[in-house]
């Protein structure tokens, strides 16, 4: 079983009356790309977040590598190797690019009263970036001063700093201008490469089409099909996430 | 070295967030010297530099529980109690100096923790919850000191508190001025070096970003508190020795005048930006105002008004700059 990395089984999540999510089970494989589609409200971003640790489940359970975890906060899903990109970035603008990348993480020395190390975490910092190919005039540029490509870069570049298992990636495109989105597809594909699973969430359908191993729908919090990439194509995707397809038999 | 290089080190400076205070500061004192001739004395500054002292203690801890993005209102009723509280005790109880010390700062960490607590468990604004602590608190040292100033003199054959020290001169400086200049280093360079003050900026710049990153943004809400609550306990101490007698209505609208220290130093409300240098600036350019409208013979009465000239001038400052999220 330890080709799954990650498994959901079961998960179940409301806010107040809204059902965000309904008996929802969803494994990720070893080095995958899975595809996340769905409408508006569909429950994706909700369902990235429980797997990240943000909220905890009300019914279900979560295995990364076939045992049974609870993820209380973010901090024990990056633990387990489980990072999230979030579709706002969650960077804090007021911070230059190393201290986001290295928020939460800060590395130290001096046990009780932990004395910033800032010469290595900009040195860390430095080769995160050049992995994945980007540049920046100065990494004490505050945040709030970069476009928001460059944000999502640093907003990846944290995700990777400590080689995680699984990169969650809820909608990167979105704050992406056109000629910026084909490089980040490409950057999701070198991360397979690396054996770093993604669940990349996203309502820009011919991008998960490019770069997916395997699609999964969810419409009204509940998974209405899944495809593999092989087996689909766009028009049926499009079907299952409106709710039109008549078909029978779906999982 | 070239041109273009000197031309970066000059705007490198300009984009230092305490490049603002500092200029103003210049400007004040080019004014204030300009205006009287008895500024510019060593004499004088060093007043200054006294009277500024407990002020920059208590900014202190407003500038960390702002860079935050919340408000402490409390710190005046903090100091005034923390005073009746260390008198009642080297005077009526006798207790041991060292002993009352500690205590005393430790009912300043208390209040904080409470604060802290006030804010994160039962999610009161920060501008609330210490809004009730200034009344509270002036309230609880009503209550201790029967309203009645507390003296040496009046209370007791000796004249003076026995941590009187604290407001003697070592080598002919104020020990109060050293003080307050050590605390303002010290929460400095803890706050740009050192990993809790880099969580500080984080929950001020973005909080959500900040949790959702693995700060335990609780805590450092509860911990800003308690240092505010620590520094304007520490003031009251040294307020008391000061004028030498602790009073329920001691620094009255000293919180507002710590905020607005803040604010000149160049920290937006929003938290986030700004440097403790900055405000240490601020709560000098305070005093010096006072100072000036004394030296000038005009009524003290004056000088609020010319505060809120300064402030609302400060205040537009920081606006205009990139300082706004
Ligand atoms: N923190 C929250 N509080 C209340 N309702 C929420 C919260 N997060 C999501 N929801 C609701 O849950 C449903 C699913 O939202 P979400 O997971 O964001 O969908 P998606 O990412 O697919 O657009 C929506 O109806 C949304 O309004
Ligand atoms: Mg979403």
């Amino acid at each position: 079983m330890s080709h799954l990395l990650l498994e959901a089984r079961n998960i179940s999540k409301s806010f107040g009356a809204v059902r965000a999510l309904e008996n929802v089970s969803l494994s990720l494989e070893r080095g995958e790309i899975l595809g996340l589609v769905g409408d508006n409200a569909a429950g994706k971003s909700t369902f990235l977040k429980i797997l990240a640790g943000v909220h905890l489940p009300d019914h279900g359970e979560l295995l990364v590598e076939g045992k049974k975890v609870v993820l209380r906060n973010p901090r024990d899903a990056r633990h387990m190797g489980i990072e999230m990109v979030y579709q706002d970035f969650m960077l804090a603008p007021n911070l230059d690019i190393v201290a986001n990348i290295f928020l939460g993480r800060e590395v130290t020395r001096w046990r009780v009263f932990q004395k910033l190390e800032k010469k290595k975490m900009k040195e860390r910092a430095a080769q995160v970036l050049e992995e994945l190919g980007v540049q920046f005039k100065s990494l004490n540029t505050l945040v709030m001063n970069l476009s928001g490509g460059q944000q999502q870069m640093v907003a990846i570049a944290r995700a990777l700093l400590y080689d995680p298992k699984v990169i969650l990636m809820d909608e990167p495109t979105a704050s992406l201008s056109v000629r910026a989105i084909e490089p980040l597809l490409q950057l999701v594909e070198n991360l397979k490469e690396r054996g770093c699973s993604v669940n990349y969430v996203s309502h820009r359908l011919p991008d998960v089409l490019a770069i997916a191993n395997r699609i999964v729908v969810l419409r009204s919090g509940r998974i209405v099909a899944e495809r593999k990439r092989e087996e689909t194509n766009l028009e049926e995707i499009v079907y299952f996430m409106m709710g039109l397809d008549r078909k029978e038999g779906d999982a | 070295m070239s041109t273009r290089r000197t031309t970066l080190v000059v705007r490198e400076a300009v984009n230092k967030a305490y490049f603002k205070p500092v200029l103003f500061l210049a400007v004040a004192l080019v004014l204030a010297t300009a205006i009287s001739p008895h500024f510019l004395t060593i004499r004088n500054i060093r007043a200054i530099l006294i009277s500024a002292s407990p002020l920059m203690i208590v900014a202190v801890g407003e500038a960390i529980v702002v860079l935050t993005g919340m408000i402490d209102l409390g710190c005046e009723s903090v100091l005034a109690s923390s005073g009746v509280l260390i008198a009642t005790m080297d005077l009526m109880l006798r207790f041991p100096t060292f002993i009352s010390f500690t205590l005393t700062l430790a009912f300043g960490l208390l209040i904080g923790v409470l604060n802290g607590l006030l804010v994160v468990r039962a999610r009161i604004p920060s501008f609330v919850t210490t809004l009730g602590m200034y009344w509270g608190l002036r309230g609880l040292a009503m209550v201790i000191s029967q309203g009645y100033p507390i003296s040496p003199s009046a209370v007791s054959s000796s004249v003076s508190f026995s941590f009187q020290w604290i407001v003697s001169n070592f080598r002919g400086i104020p020990v109060m001025v050293i003080i307050a200049f050590a605390v303002a280093i010290f929460a400095q360079i803890f706050i740009s070096e050192f990993k809790k003050g880099r969580e500080i900026y984080a929950v001020g710049g973005n909080e959500l970003a900040a949790r959702n990153c693995g700060v335990n943004v609780d805590l450092v809400k509860i911990q800003v508190f308690m240092v505010s609550g620590f520094l304007s306990a520490l003031a009251g101490i040294i307020m008391t020795a000061w004028i030498n007698q602790a009073y329920a209505w001691t620094a009255q609208g000293f919180s507002l005048q710590a905020v607005a220290a803040v604010v000149l130093g160049g920290i937006p409300f929003i938290g986030g930006f700004g440097t403790v240098i900055g405000v240490v600036i601020g709560s000098f350019i305070i005093a010096m105002i006072s100072d000036l409208i004394v030296l000038l013979g005009v009524s003290p009465l004056y000088s609020y008004i010319v505060t809120a000239v300064v402030l609302v001038v400060a205040g537009l400052q920081v606006q205009k700059g990139k300082f706004v999220k």
